[in-house]
C-alpha cells in the first residue's frame, strides 16, 4: 500500500494546551480522507504541522516517504497544495495575479496553465475584479486554484464548506471529486459538516482531544454502520410480543415508533403486527449516519 | 530564494503603498527643494544645494517602515505565507526575500529622493562640496537606510497581526526620538557663557563648565549610540556632519547583520498559524 502522508504519535503542545496527542494516521495514495473531529479536536493543528508552519513537539510524520526532520520534506511539500483555514490570497489582486504570483514562487517557467486554472474553478471571467470584492465561495475557489498550481499530487483542505452558502458547497464538493478523480490528486479534508464529508470521503479519521479515535474506510463504515427498518404504528405495546415471535431484533423509540434491525421481510413482518392488532401507518429503511456513528465514537448523542 | 524575490518584485509592482511611498518622497524632495531654493533666490543668500538636499534623509525611515509594515502583514493578515511554506520554500529563503525587498523598496526611495532634490539645480546650481562630498554623504544615508531595512524586517516578520504594523512604525519614531535624544546631549557645549548682549551693549562674562555637557567615557559610548542608530546616522547626514563614516558605516553592517542573523534564528522556530 502507496501512503502519501503517514504520522506517528505526533505531539503538539501550546504553553500548557495538548492540541495533538499522539496522533497515528494514515492516508493512502488516491484517497479522499475525510478528517472529522468538533472544533477544537486538533484538524487544523495536523495541517499545520504537515504545512511547515509549526513544528511537532514530539513524535514524527512522512511525506511522500520524507521524514518531517530531514531537508528532502521541502522537496516533498513541492507535491503538495494546501488551503489552511481561510484561502491565502492577495486581496489586492486579481484572480489571475494571484496564480500568477504563486507560479513566481514554485518557480515555474511560463503562466501557461493559469487559464486552464482559473476555468478549473469557474473564475475564468472575473476580469480585473480585485479578490477583496469576491464572495466567500469565490475566495475558496481561488484558494483552491493558488493550491493547484504546483500540479500537486496531494490536496489539503482544511474546512473548504465553511461560511459557505449551499451552491457553493456543491460547487466545491464537485470540485474537489473532480480532481481526485481526474486528476488522481490525493486530498485530505477537514470538516466537521459530516454530512457532506460523507458524499466525498473513501477514507475517514476520526480525531478528539487531539487523539485519533478510529481510522476506517468508507466501505468498512458501511459495513459497520447498521441498517434497520423504522416504524411508525398506532400501538407499541403490541408490538414486541409479534417481532419475538419472528425473532427479530429490534428497539423500541416512543409510544408510536420503532426500529427493526436485520433484513426481515415487509409482507412478513406487516402480517404479523396486523394480526397482533398493531396497525402499521409509516415503514421507512433508515442507515446509521456517519454522524452518529461519529457521535457513538466520541460519546455525544445526536438530535433527530 | 530567486523565485520568492522574483514573485515579491511581482507584487510589490503592484503595491498601492509602494507606490504613495515612492511618489510621495519624490514630490516632497522636489517641492522642499524648488520651495527652499525660491526662497534663498527671493532673500539673495548665497545657497548652495546640499544646505536644503540632505533634508529628506531623515524621513527615509519613515517611509521604509511604512512600506515594510503593510507589505510584510499582508504575509499574515491575508495569510499567504502559508502557500509559500506549504510548497516547500525554506523560512531562511522567506525572510531573506522579504529582507531583499524592503531594501530593494527603501533603495527605490532613496533614488526618488536624490532625483527630487535635483529640481534646484537648475535654479541654484549643482552641490557646492561637489559630487565626492555627494557620493560620500548618500553613502551613509544608504547605509543608514539598509539598517533601518534590516530592523523594520525583523519587527515586520517576527510580529504578527494588525498591531505589528503599529509597532514597525512607532519603532521608527522611537528610534528617531532616541536619536534626536542624543544629538541634543552631544550638542551641548563644553562652557556657558562667553558674551552676552545687553542694553549696553555686549559684554563679555565668564566661561564657566555646562553642567550639561557630557564627557569622558560616557561620551565615547553616546558618540557610538548615535552611530549604531540609523536615525542618528540619518541626523548627522541631515546635519552636514558626520563624525565618524567609517565607523558609521561598519555599524550599519553590524546592525544589519545583527537583527538579520538574530531574525532568521527566530523566524525559524517561529510558530505561524
Amino acid at each position: 500500500m502507496d501512503y502519501v502522508l503517514k504520522t506517528n504519535a505526533l505531539t503538539k503542545t501550546y504553553k500548557t494546551t495538548k492540541a495533538l496527542d499522539r496522533l497515528t494516521m494514515s492516508v493512502e495514495k488516491g484517497a479522499i480522507y475525510g478528517f472529522v473531529g468538533r472544533n477544537g479536536a486538533g484538524k487544523t493543528t495536523l495541517i499545520r504541522l504537515i504545512c511547515g508552519l509549526q513544528s511537532p513537539t514530539e513524535g514524527s510524520f512522512t511525506l511522500y516517504g520524507c521524514a518531517n526532520t530531514s531537508q528532502e520534506i521541502h522537496k516533498a511539500r513541492r507535491r503538495m497544495g494546501a488551503v489552511v483555514e481561510t484561502p491565502s490570497i492577495y486581496l489586492s489582486m486579481t484572480a489571475e495575479e494571484n496564480l500568477k504570483q504563486q507560479y513566481q514562487i514554485l518557480g515555474l517557467p511560463s503562466y501557461d496553465g493559469v487559464k486552464e486554472l482559473l476555468a478549473l474553478v469557474r473564475l475564468e471571467n472575473t476580469g480585473k475584479k480585485k479578490a477583496r470584492d469576491f464572495s466567500l465561495g469565490m475566495r475558496q475557489r481561488l484558494g483552491i486554484a493558488v493550491a493547484l498550481a504546483g500540479d500537486p499530487d496531494f490536496l489539503i483542505l482544511d474546512e473548504p464548506a465553511n461560511g459557505l452558502d449551499p451552491q457553493g458547497i456543491v460547487e466545491i464538493r464537485e470540485l474537489i471529486l473532480r480532481l481526485n478523480q481526474e486528476r488522481q490528486i490525493t486530498v485530505l479534508i477537514s470538516s466537521h459538516i459530516l454530512d457532506e464529508l460523507s458524499r466525498l470521503a473513501t477514507h475517514y479519521g476520526f480525531i478528539d482531544g487531539g487523539r485519533m479515535i478510529k481510522e476506517i474506510s468508507a466501505a468498512e463504515l458501511e459495513a459497520s454502520c447498521r441498517k434497520c427498518l423504522r416504524l411508525t404504528v398506532s400501538d407499541v405495546f403490541s408490538l414486541p410480543a409479534a417481532l419475538d415471535r419472528l425473532g427479530l431484533e429490534y428497539a423500541v423509540r416512543s409510544g408510536t415508533e420503532a426500529d427493526v434491525y436485520g433484513a426481515p421481510s415487509v409482507t412478513e413482518l406487516t402480517l404479523a403486527l396486523h394480526a397482533a392488532g398493531c396497525e402499521v401507518k409509516n415503514i421507512h429503511e433508515h442507515d446509521e449516519s456517519l454522524e452518529s456513528y461519529y457521535m457513538n465514537l466520541v460519546g455525544g448523542t445526536v438530535d433527530e | 530564494m530567486s523565485n520568492l524575490l522574483r514573485a515579491n518584485f511581482f507584487r510589490m509592482r503592484r503595491d498601492h503603498m509602494f507606490w504613495t511611498c515612492f511618489g510621495t518622497v519624490l514630490a516632497c524632495s522636489a517641492g522642499f527643494m524648488i520651495l527652499w531654493c525660491r526662497e534663498a533666490l527671493l532673500l539673495g543668500f548665497e545657497a548652495v544645494l546640499e544646505q536644503c538636499y540632505f533634508n529628506m534623509v531623515m524621513s527615509l525611515g519613515f517611509f521604509t517602515a511604512m512600506f515594510a509594515a503593510m507589505f510584510l502583514n499582508a504575509e499574515y493578515s491575508e495569510g499567504t505565507i502559508r502557500n509559500k511554506l506549504a510548497v516547500g520554500r525554506t523560512r531562511r529563503d522567506i525572510y531573506l526575500a522579504h529582507f531583499l525587498t524592503v531594501l530593494t523598496a527603501s533603495l527605490f526611495f532613496v533614488a526618488a529622493w536624490l532625483l527630487g532634490g535635483c529640481a534646484g539645480i537648475p535654479m541654484i546650481g549643482p552641490w557646492g562640496f561637489g559630487l565626492e562630498g555627494l557620493a560620500f554623504h548618500v553613502l551613509i544615508a544608504v547605509g543608514s537606510t539598509i539598517a533601518f531595512a534590516a530592523i523594520f524586517t525583523f519587527l515586520g516578520l517576527l510580529l504578527s497581526g494588525r498591531p505589528a504594523t503599529v509597532i514597525v512604525v512607532l519603532s521608527w519614531f522611537a528610534l528617531l526620538l532616541g536619536a534626536s535624544t542624543i544629538e541634543n546631549i552631544l550638542s551641548e557645549p563644553e562652557f556657558s557663557g562667553g558674551v552676552l548682549m545687553t542694553m549696553d551693549g555686549i559684554q563679555t562674562i565668564n566661561q564657566e563648565p555646562n553642567p550639561r555637557y557630557v564627557s569622558g567615557a560616557l561620551r565615547t559610548f553616546y558618540e557610538l549610540l548615535r552611530d549604531v542608530i540609523p536615525a542618528g546616522q540619518a541626523i548627522q547626514v541631515q546635519n552636514l556632519e558626520v563624525f565618524h563614516p567609517l565607523r558609521a558605516l561598519l555599524c550599519d553592517l553590524g546592525v544589519t547583520a545583527a537583527f538579520t542573523l538574530g531574525g532568521l534564528a527566530l523566524f525559524a522556530r517561529k510558530d505561524l498559524k
